[in-house]
């Protein structure tokens, strides 16, 4: 009977289900179609090259006054002049008559209290330390050094002592053809008595303009390259201090800073008249930039009656790093470790006159130095419109009960992506193969280097120019509990760790013995094979094995003896890279920079083969596109066979436009667009770019090729040629 | 009850686990200097490209500027409290005029109407100062002397905003009848949007140990005032409130009726708020990430960037962000109070793409907009507008299946539910035939006894098969599960009195309750009535949330009732409770395995019946407790409430344990650490 009512209900429930429920209409508000981007709005931003003024500067006559200097070596090009008292030194380039000055001419002009004037006349200023305690900076303007100018020829020897501080150091300036290379040899520095040194910081005032009353910038090595145009109240107020290497994870508990490009930094008075480029040949581990605004320290110029402060650039060289240390039931103790750094260091200062007086300038100089050097040489392969695709393999997400393995691209569905691009383009494609190690990206380390089998066989990519992704600097751990092996721990004896996006992600570092044992077995595994990323840019010490910074530099230098794909190279590995991968196509948007410059590509054109960063990641593609063109730039993308939605919940969520099958029209039209261009600059070096007008930019290759961008939104006639909107135009 | 206690104990999980503030770092893909993030497919929040870019940086000496507004010609004011004035920016010309030097005490907030009147509101002054266009000042706005006004009210004017017709909207700090609002000729005419409280335990927890002036200012019961005011080029006005979790964004229609949802995902640090003339809503808060978000015209999450951090110099970071408006071209201006300078963000091409997809969606251009939504999709496959789109526009071409996946995709339970609906539509009107032959036979093979005529034909006597089965010792207990239902006294006796279901029966069942549950929740269940998503189930938890209640409230009635003079022992009390979730046992299986045809139009069915199994089980367990140690009612009801006191205890006295072990098991950990390292 039961049953039966059972039944019953559900042959009754049945009509119920076939009611139709019209869905409820739709709303249809009218909205007012959306304006096209309006990239004018972008090319005045510092994101863009401002059209340089043309305005002149001529030092006034009255601030030549060589008072209290002597001339301690000359040559045909530079004269050297030092004041004896302070160590200051004044640079006079014979070529264009410029007076470079380490303190502040006409001094007395401005409303500088005592203590600030000997800050500004000084070469040098000493931080120290003390019964434990960081001592005011001292500077040599003070009346306690006692500093003997020694000259010898080119060279001229500072020895320094002081009567209260037990430190002695010796250094030289040596007067060379492009300009002068100051020497600290770390053997010459003496601590006799109880003093530690903490820093030291040459030439403050070197390079310094006050307020806007210079025509000029500062160039600063920010991803491609970025310039600050000396102007009255900056955005910033406050100094902008930045190690080269980025912040030292073996000394912070869990910050991270980015990381500067180059040792180098550069200072234009007058455009195309005079400039300087101060490039760390030694030491840079050591080393942090500044940039002091304008809008600090304030003094009035009694001449021209302005109240502003003066726009600085140093580097400062840090010999010891003091830190805090909390100690498990008890307060936190103040340590100043025991030895400096037992680094050298070496600065050389080229002083640029006329037409190279500009970041174009610059970087050339700096592409000589290097090559000069042996760490470039010329490679008529560059820039040849080769495409990197970064391929991600595969991913795990964590599960139920067991963690998922998500396949993002295997061997064979690689090779189908080959097919179709080979068949539409004759462009060389480089393959680097990210997650295809066991376990899938996320799980990378830097001991698992094993091909994951589950994605293919590596063999079908014989045929491909391939390379494995390798960072054996960073791994990744889900909770702070499962953290993986091997991972650096700080002076704090803490593991370092960064948390990631998605809340629960946590970066850690490697030690460094073990990237070092890690990228010599996979080099040797994959036959050289390898994109190496992590170990060119940012830079940590190790303190249970007693490396300094300077030291893992060293050591990482020497690790690689070929030439292999590097993911963003800083100098010391220029000379091992051959393909030089993701070179931003943007500074790192400080607030204070106000203009974007391609100094990296200038530099590198003719040389490296580089690529952008990848495309398909970008907001604004069509910009980043011109960007590419006009910088000479191979292109890059970052694709999976899969649709990307498929790793929302895994580590990988930041990888969120990877999937080729939606991004393959745009990646054709882009990799037809720059093909175009770079063929006819192929192997070609960058000898000058102009803006001729906000928005549209002129880059002149050798050989006479010119290639015209306009990223305005109307078209653009120049000497003839019209450069459409949004586009560009090759000239031979 | 099982969700409160399951609440609870992921409440003691999630406080475990939190012993690190995130950090955060930005993308190292993209190389962007701050975090963009968009709703993703599970309705939280993720990662994206930047919406975005910063453009400009202005510094015109500010002190410490409170307030920005930019008039319909985009001359930009902004109001600096340090300076005591208010700044004219013309960011074609560059030219910079001061404004109110020497009237103004403390500008903090200003506003400029059609005609080009410039209000200011000094919180100093308590007035508003109105300047005419050639900025000389016209008039200064009091306090109301309407009674209606109220003798007590307070006026400390922080932020104003004007109409069309001329009427002001004032807020003012201490004031919590709403927005004050005046019309043109200065006439009080009423508050506006007077906000209301939440009562909650923590407050009134707090407020017994708090000081009688904290009890006023911090832990007030009385509504919080409104921070700041906006209205748009259709004269709704918009306000928010800073320091509240819910409802902290509110859009009036005419009437003063709240059109947006209160539980969308709101800062609970709101400052300031501006809407453009497409109705998109920004607004900007002190949070740690996500300092600006942009908001469709019901108030959706569209874009949130940008970082709190305190002496940051990358764009996109502040040490306090506190103003927010838009120009024409819809390029965004941040306020940095703290960091004294304002910074200017313009819309990427990822961010022109959303916005077009929803305008042409909402115009009806579902063809261009399909274009757009794969456009997105593209650049950022976690964008969950866009699936939902695309569902929507497949569900209109009548591609159901395809409507699906996308909701599927988007996690979007009533629109899969909808796109179901119409593909059981579909499958029911193709198999119409099919399911009446299948429906006659069924009710044929009952109504004729078939099955018994068929075993007659083929000679087949099922009934030595049967008695075999009854004959079963586990047979006979499992058949106490369905006899609970219909005579639970008999069942309840046999079990005391006759021992009929064995101990290992009783863990049996136990079992069986664990596994039923987990199974139901994750995996049977039809994935639109699941509560939780497959990411978030977490094994370990699902177990102790199962396993540990029954186990607690066993134990704790157990150790109650021995006090209480109860009969039943434990193994009663332990079998008595298992049988009790018979209901449970039989039919939530069945039930799971039925949501799978089910829609959200038929929800009810499942809501109810859900419901009745889980009252039903909790009246047996009350049952059982009452029959096992036979209580009276006023016994009973002693007993239950010490059950669940005891039961808080036991989860107390666990976790006290718990975290003593885990502070041993670290102190023990750091000590090898220490030795190793040293």
């Amino acid at each position: 009977m039961k049953k039966k009512i059972l039944i019953a209900l559900l042959v009754l429930m049945l009509p119920a289900f076939l009611i139709v429920n019209l869905l409820a209409d739709e709303s249809s508000d009218n909205y007012e179609e959306q304006g096209k981007l309006n990239s004018d709005i972008m090319i005045d931003s510092p994101l863009f090259t401002a059209k340089e003024t043309g305005e002149k500067y001529v030092q006034p006559e009255s601030s030549l006054i060589m008072d209290d200097f002597e001339l301690v070596a000359s040559n045909n090009n530079f004269e050297l002049w030092t004041n004896e008292d302070n160590g200051a030194i004044r640079v006079k380039n014979l070529n264009t008559g410029y007076l470079w000055a380490s303190d502040v001419l006409s001094i007395d002009d401005y409303s500088f209290g005592k203590a600030q004037a000997r800050t500004a006349t000084a070469a040098f200023e000493l931080r120290y330390a003390k019964d434990n305690t960081v001592k005011q900076p001292v500077n040599s303007s003070e009346n306690d050094f006692k500093i003997s100018v020694k000259s010898n020829g080119p060279v001229v020897t500072y020895t320094v002592k002081n009567n209260d501080i037990d430190i002695e150091f010796k250094y030289t300036l040596t007067l060379t053809d492009t300009g002068i290379d100051l020497k600290l040899p770390n053997d010459s520095i003496q601590e006799k008595g109880d003093c530690q040194l903490i820093s030291i910081t040459f030439f403050q005032y070197l390079g310094s303009v006050f307020g806007s009353t210079v025509p000029g910038y500062v160039f600063v090595p920010s991803g491609n390259g970025g310039l600050i145009r000396f102007a009255n109240n900056p955005a910033i107020n406050a100094i902008y201090s930045q190690s080269y290497y980025g912040t030292d994870a073996n000394r912070n508990k869990d910050t991270e800073e980015g990381v500067l490009s180059l040792p180098i930094y550069g200072v234009t008075h007058g455009v195309e008249q005079n400039a300087m480029l101060t490039r760390i040949k030694s030491g840079a581990g050591l080393a942090k930039f500044n940039y002091a605004p304008s809008s600090m320290a304030q003094y009035t110029n009694s001449v021209s009656g302005i109240t502003q402060g003066f726009h600085k650039v140093y580097n400062t060289f840090n010999y010891r790093e003091p830190y805090n240390m909390t100690i498990p039931g008890a307060s936190s103790i103040y340590i100043i470790p025991e030895d400096y750094y037992k680094d050298d260091v070496e600065v050389s200062y080229t002083f640029l006159g006329g037409e190279d007086a500009d970041y174009i300038g610059m970087a050339q100089a700096y592409q000589q130095q290097l090559v000069a050097e042996g760490k470039l040489s010329k490679n008529v392969n560059s820039g040849t419109g080769n495409v990197h695709i970064d391929v991600l393999g595969g991913e795990t997400e964590s599960g139920i009960l067991f963690d998922k393995y998500i396949k993002m691209t295997t061997t064979k569905q690689l090779l189908t992506i080959n097919d179709e691009l080979t068949k539409k383009f004759n462009n060389h494609f480089v393959y680097t193969l990210r997650g295809f190690y066991n376990n899938g990206y996320s799980r990378q380390s830097y001991n698992n280097n094993s091909f994951d089998g589950s994605l293919g066989r590596l063999g079908d990519l014989d045929s491909l120019d391939y390379y494995m992704y390798y960072n054996p600097v960073e791994s990744y751990g889900k909770t702070r509990t499962s953290q993986p092996s091997r991972v650096l721990v700080n002076i704090f004896n803490e593991e370092h760790y960064i948390t990631m996006e998605k809340d629960a992600r946590y970066k850690y570092y490697t030690e460094v013995d073990s990237v070092i044992s890690g990228t010599n077995s996979t080099l040797k595994k994959y036959n050289d094979a390898v994109a190496i990323d992590g170990l060119g840019s940012r830079l940590y010490g190790d303190h249970n094995s007693d490396y300094t910074r300077q030291d893992v530099l060293n050591k990482y230098s020497e690790l690689i003896n070929v030439s292999v794909p590097m993911f963003k190279p800083n100098e010391y590995f220029l000379g091992n890279t051959s393909y030089y991968l993701n070179m931003p196509l943007y500074h790192d948007r400080v607030r204070f920079i106000t203009d974007s410059v391609p100094f990296l590509q200038i530099a590198l054109r003719g040389y490296v083969d580089y690529y952008s960063t990848y495309l398909n990641f970008s907001t604004n593609q069509e910009i980043d596109l011109l960007k590419c063109i006009e910088y000479g730039s191979n292109l890059a993308y970052l694709i999976s066979y899969e649709e990307s939605y498929k790793l929302a919940n895994s580590l990988s969520s930041h990888l969120y436009a990877t999937h080729y099958g939606s991004n393959k029209e745009q990646m054709f039209a882009q990799i037809n667009d720059a093909s175009i261009v770079l063929n006819d600059v192929k192997g070609k070096v960058i000898i000058d770019r102009n803006i001729i007008e906000s928005g549209v930019v002129e880059v002149v290759y050798d050989g006479g090729v010119t290639v015209y961008v306009n990223y305005t939104g109307s078209d653009f006639t120049y000497n003839g040629v019209t450069i459409a909107s949004m586009d560009y135009k090759v000239v031979k | 009850m099982w969700k409160r206690i399951s609440l609870l104990l992921a409440i003691v999980v999630m406080a475990l686990a939190c012993f690190s503030l995130p950090t955060d770092a930005g993308n190292e893909i993209t190389n962007e200097p701050y975090e963009t993030r968009i709703v993703g497919l599970e309705g939280n929040l993720v990662a994206s490209s930047m919406a975005y870019e910063g453009i400009n940086v202005l510094n015109l000496g500010f002190n410490d500027p409170e307030d920005i507004f930019i008039d319909n010609d985009d001359i930009v004011y902004i109001a600096d409290k340090g300076n005591k004035v208010v700044y004219r920016y013309n960011p074609n010309t560059s030219e910079v005029v001061e404004i109110g030097k020497g009237t103004l005490a403390s500008p903090t907030g200003v506003c400029v109407d059609g005609n080009g009147h410039i209000y200011v509101a000094d919180s100093e002054n308590k007035k508003v100062f109105i300047f005419d266009e050639q900025f000389r000042l016209t008039r200064a706005i009091g306090r109301p002397m309407e009674p209606l006004f109220g003798e007590t009210s307070l006026y400390t004017p922080t932020k104003v905003s004007v109409d069309r017709a001329g009427n002001m909207y004032i807020t003012s700090t201490g004031n919590a009848n709403g927005v004050i609002q005046i019309n043109n000729d200065g006439t009080f005419v009423g508050y506006f949007g007077r906000n209301t409280t939440t009562v909650t335990f923590d407050l009134l927890f707090k407020r017994l140990f708090a000081s009688e002036e904290d009890r006023e200012i911090l832990y007030s019961l009385a509504p919080k005032a409104t921070t700041n005011v906006a209205i748009d080029n259709k004269n709704i006005v918009y306000t928010i409130v800073d320091g509240v979790s819910s409802g902290s964004l509110k859009k009036f229609n005419i009437n003063g009726t709240n059109l947006v949802g209160t539980d969308l995902m709101y800062s609970d640090g709101f400052k300031d708020l501006a809407v453009d003339n497409e109705g998109y809503i920004y607004t900007v808060s002190d949070d740690s990430t996500g300092v600006v978000t942009v908001r469709d015209k019901d108030a959706n999450i569209l874009f949130t960037f940008g970082n709190t951090t305190t002496g940051s110099m990358s764009m996109g970071h502040f040490d306090e962000a506190c103003g927010i408006d838009v120009d024409s071209e819809g390029n965004i201006w941040v306020l940095d109070g703290t960091g004294k300078n304002l910074q200017v963000f313009t819309r990427t091409k990822f961010a022109t793409t959303v916005m077009e997809a929803m305008n042409l969606y909402n115009a009806g251009e579902y063809e261009l907009a399909e274009k757009a939504y794969h456009n997105i999709i593209a650049q950022n496959s976690s964008f969950v507008q866009a699936y939902i789109g695309l569902g929507n526009i497949a569900q209109r071409n009548q591609d159901y299946e395809l409507a699906r996946d996308y909701f599927k995709i988007a996690n979007h339970k009533t629109g899969y539910s909808d796109a179901f609906w119409e593909i059981r539509d579909n499958w029911l009107g193709d198999n119409l035939v099919w399911i009446a032959i299948v429906l006659v036979v069924l009710v044929a093979f009952t109504l004729f006894d078939l099955k018994k005529k068929i075993y007659a034909k083929v000679g087949f006597n099922p009934e030595p098969i049967k008695e075999k089965i009854r004959s079963n010792s586990y047979y006979k207990e499992f058949a106490y599960l369905p006899r609970m239902l219909t005579k639970p006294n008999d069942t309840l006796y046999d079990i005391k009195f006759l021992q009929k279901i064995r101990f290992s029966t009783g863990l049996i069942f136990f079992a069986l309750f664990v596994i039923v549950n987990i199974l139901c929740d994750t995996v049977v269940t039809a994935y639109i009535f699941r509560t939780q998503l497959d990411s978030q189930v977490n094994i370990v938890f699902e177990l102790l949330k199962w396993g540990l209640i029954i186990i607690l409230i066993v134990i704790g009635n157990f150790l109650v009732s021995s006090l209480q003079k109860g009969e039943g022992f434990f193994r009663d009390i332990f079998i008595g409770t298992m049988v009790a979730f018979a209901p449970i046992l039989l039919f939530k299986l069945p039930l799971s395995i039925v949501t799978n045809i089910l829609t959200f139009n038929e929800a009810y069915i499942f809501d109810l019946v859900n419901i009745l199994l889980w009252a039903w089980s909790i009246f047996n367990v009350i049952l059982v407790f009452k029959s096992v140690h036979n209580y009276t009612v006023k016994e009973l009801i002693v007993n239950i409430v010490l059950t669940l006191v005891a039961v808080i205890i036991l989860v107390f006295l666990f976790l006290m344990v718990y975290i003593l072990f885990m502070q041993f098991w670290q102190f023990i950990v750091g000590l090898i650490k220490e030795a190793m390292l040293r």
